[in-house]
């Protein structure tokens, strides 16, 4: 076969990839899922918030949708913000009224994240999230597994391409999060950033910042600053991981190499520089690689023998 | 109304997804172009700059009574855990030139053992921590104030 003859046949192996059905109940578990992540995420984060409601001496530079705001928002509206994250990513997660509260909470979860990176730092770990809840939002996610006032009108669904597209959307999203990430490496610093002298650099400040602030010191970073040995081959592992994230679309052991890769990847990170995205780190922003809602399906028949029992 | 069926037929052959798709690659991909890191799209430049050995940063510490100089945590510092969020309020507090009302701001959060906060420009120098000692060249106040009992 020669290249020409492939590549047509690569861009229709690609379309049936991205138009591929999937059963409602992968969509569902991925609302379930991510949207407990943030639910859970925001009110951890509760001290942000007050924070921030208490208008921060640091000087306003509105990012994203806060960019509306002429003036930081009173106290009272940022509480306001947060009471309904809560009420709407609870809706959202019991797929409550959905239509309304997906993209509700997907907006919501914008404006926040919004502002509290208009303060002068941009906050890169609520950026995919807020990307997911976006299509999530915006898709037929609670078609199952759903609490609804009216509960005749969820009918069993059958697989289908609009169960199976935001998924895939959502993959691609994740992907292309980690490709431009190692573009930037590539951009600013060259293939010089593979040498590993910029990466120590970043784990020495990133410690020696840590300790001046009284945090605890990074348990990995004395061990890998200056041996050349061990750093080099950290940083071409970063750069691969970022740059061949796009493999993990093709599935199978691919996917799973790089799934693993990238949670060693941020499980590092936070051992060499205390900085741990925890939306990917604990393997939620890979969720849409999977089918996650075989969890559920290893479970029934365990649940049905329990029902036979009794 | 032909407009509604074309609709149907670019969402039931896939046009509308395909469309879709590309779109949001393209988004997604457009901060490099305009090389804009903002929300919810980036080029993410996290770590992807050069840095070069010196170090130089704005840190807080504590004096004790005898003059002993002791790190303050991070709450103290700026009501966070995160070591971004806490850099990034001493760096702004630098800019704004508001030094000594962060001082002050600072000095009502600390406890008891501690009778001033400094806040100070440090240099470190990298190949020095690597080597386990201390990396510390340069110390500069930028204000100084007394914890008020």
């Amino acid at each position: 076969m020669t290249t020409a003859d492939a590549t047509p046949s690569r861009i229709r192996r690609f379309d049936r990839w991205l138009l591929s059905p999937a059963p409602a109940e992968r969509l569902a578990a991925l609302r379930i899922l991510i949207g407990g992540f943030v639910l859970v995420y925001m009110i951890v984060n509760v001290g942000a918030f007050d924070r921030l409601a208490q208008l921060p001496s640091a000087p306003f530079e509105p990012v994203g949708i806060a960019r509306w705001l002429d003036e930081p928002l009173p106290g009272v509206a940022v509480w306001i913000l947060f009471a309904l994250l809560l009420v709407f990513g609870a809706a959202f997660v019991a797929g409550f009224w959905f239509r309304v509260t997906g993209p509700a909470f997907a907006i919501l979860t914008l404006a926040w994240a919004s502002y509290h990176s208009s303060w002068g730092q941009t906050l890169h770990f609520e950026h995919l999230f807020t990307l997911h809840l976006l299509v999530l939002g915006l898709a037929p996610a609670a078609a199952v597994w759903s609490w609804s006032p009216n509960q005749q009108a969820q009918q069993p669904t059958d697989v289908s391409v609009r169960f199976g597209w935001p998924i895939r959307l959502m993959a691609i999203i994740t992907v292309l999060t980690y490709v431009i990430a190692g573009i930037a490496k590539l951009r600013q610093s060259g293939l010089a950033w593979a040498d590993g002298s910029t990466l120590g650099n970043h784990i020495a400040y990133s410690a020696i910042r840590i300790d001046q602030l009284g945090g605890f010191e990074p348990p990995l970073a004395k061990l890998v600053v200056g041996r050349a040995w061990l750093i080099a081959p950290m940083a071409v592992a970063t750069l691969a991981l970022e740059l061949l994230a796009p493999l993990a679309l093709v599935g199978g052991r691919l996917r799973n190499i790089w799934a693993t890769s990238a949670i060693v990847f941020h499980a590092g990170t936070a051992l060499t520089m205390m900085v741990f995205f925890p939306y990917q780190g604990l393997g939620f922003a890979l969720l849409p690689l999977f089918r996650v809602e075989y969890a559920q399906r290893a479970l029934a028949p365990q649940t049905a023998r329990q029902t036979t029992k009794n | 109304m032909p407009t509604l069926r074309l609709a149907q037929h670019w969402v039931q052959t896939g046009w509308f997804r395909r469309l879709a798709t590309g779109l949001v690659v393209l988004a997604m991909l457009s901060p490099l172009a305009r090389n804009a890191d903002d929300l919810p799209l980036s080029t993410y430049p996290m770590y992807a700059g050069a840095r070069s050995n010196t170090l130089s940063l704005v840190t807080v510490s504590g004096l004790t009574a005898d003059g002993e100089r002791s790190s303050l945590s991070m709450p103290e510092i700026a009501e966070t855990r995160d070591p971004l969020i806490a850099q990034s309020f001493l760096n702004d507090a630098v800019a704004t030139q508001s030094t000594n009302t962060i001082c002050r701001e600072i000095a009502a959060r600390v406890g008891t053992e501690i009778f001033f906060v400094e806040i100070s420009r440090e240099r470190h120098d990298i190949t020095k921590y690597s080597w386990g000692t201390e990396s510390l060249t340069e110390r500069q106040r930028l204000a100084i104030c007394a914890v008020q009992r």
